[in-house]
């Protein structure tokens, strides 16, 4: 490598490194709840998530009812099936099996 | 029925097709119960009416018990189901003329603003007006009549995109996987919808609860 190639090669090192130590601002962690929740953060900004989140307790509240959020919308319930669905389905099968 | 369940296994799967193929009435209709409502309302994202998207799903069962022996088992068969759903749907809408471009429906996610609203943050980006708490034990409050009413409110709400989303994920407990793939969305673009709509729908309840509290 030239002595070039690699200042420029640290230099961009650094400069990354920087970024990745940036902390978030809390305008910002609310929009990476979802992402940081699926696991689908790269490991960097997880652990700028994480770093927020344990000296922050309003975005930990803010965590805490997305989460309280999601498991109270998994309680609803979906309509059941309607009987006169439920016979049209049945003759559609039966014609299908004798057909 | 169970609102939040572990998608079936490959097993189960195997179980169910293997019993469909025998004319198994009984494991028809528990696949149709199971299904069956919400592929109406997923319809009718796509739809005009109530009545169009019920003879959506209608032919798509019949798509579907056609279509047995050539289900390979590559997705999972309520994916495999969806997806039939979803064409059907669409060509359903273009044919009644719905103005809405089925193609992007779901690739669009669009743009409604920030999860929370700008002015409960200090310019330089930190909390203004934090979120409150939400009392003791909000997990009971949460399951009463009237919040899951409100839940069920904010998600109706909701752009269709966004709303059959959240419903898949989180009121069905679909996989991310399955809901891409069901839905042909990318990840990134059902991570964005997921996201504004929980957004949404946390909002609500904070709405509630800071409501209480003042009562």
């Amino acid at each position: 490598m030239s002595e070039r190639r690699t200042r420029r090669w640290l230099a961009r090192l650094f400069r990354r490194g920087a970024k990745q130590q940036e902390p978030l601002a809390c305008r910002e962690l609310v929009e990476l709840v979802t992402a940081y929740l699926e696991r689908a953060l790269p490991p960097a900004d997880r652990a700028r998530v994480e770093a927020h989140l344990a000296a922050c307790p309003h975005c930990t509240r803010y965590l805490e009812q997305m989460r309280q959020t999601i498991a109270a919308t998994g309680k609803l319930h979906e309509d059941d099936l309607s009987p006169a669905a439920r016979d049209a389905l049945l003759a559609a099968f039966r014609g299908w099996k004798s057909g | 029925m169970t609102s939040v369940a572990e998608p079936p296994s490959a097993a189960d799967d195997a179980a169910t097709l293997a019993a469909l193929r025998a004319g198994d009435e009984a494991a028809f209709t528990v696949l149709v119960e199971q299904y069956h409502p919400v592929m109406v309302r997923l319809a009718m994202a796509y739809v005009p009416s109530h009545a169009v998207a019920e003879e959506v799903a209608q032919e798509t069962w019949l798509g579907v018990l056609n279509g047995l022996d050539r289900f390979e088992g590559r997705s999972s068969l309520r994916t495999w189901i969806f997806r039939i759903l979803t064409n059907i749907a669409k060509t359903r809408g273009v044919r009644e003329s719905r103005s809405v471009s089925f193609s992007s429906m779901f690739d669009d996610p669009g743009d409604d603003g920030p999860a929370v609203p700008e002015d409960r943050f200090a310019p330089e980006g930190n909390w203004l007006l934090a979120p409150n708490g939400w009392g003791d034990s909000p997990e009971q409050k949460l399951e009463t009549a009237e919040v899951q009413e409100i839940i069920k409110e904010s998600i109706e709400s909701l752009a269709p995109n966004q709303r059959e989303v959240i419903r898949l994920r989180d009121v069905l407990g679909w996989t991310a996987e399955e809901v891409c793939n069901a839905l042909e969305v990318s990840e990134t673009n059902q991570r964005v919808l997921l996201h504004r709509a929980r957004s949404r729908v946390r909002r609500a309840l904070e709405a509630y609860f800071d409501g209480a509290e003042s009562r």
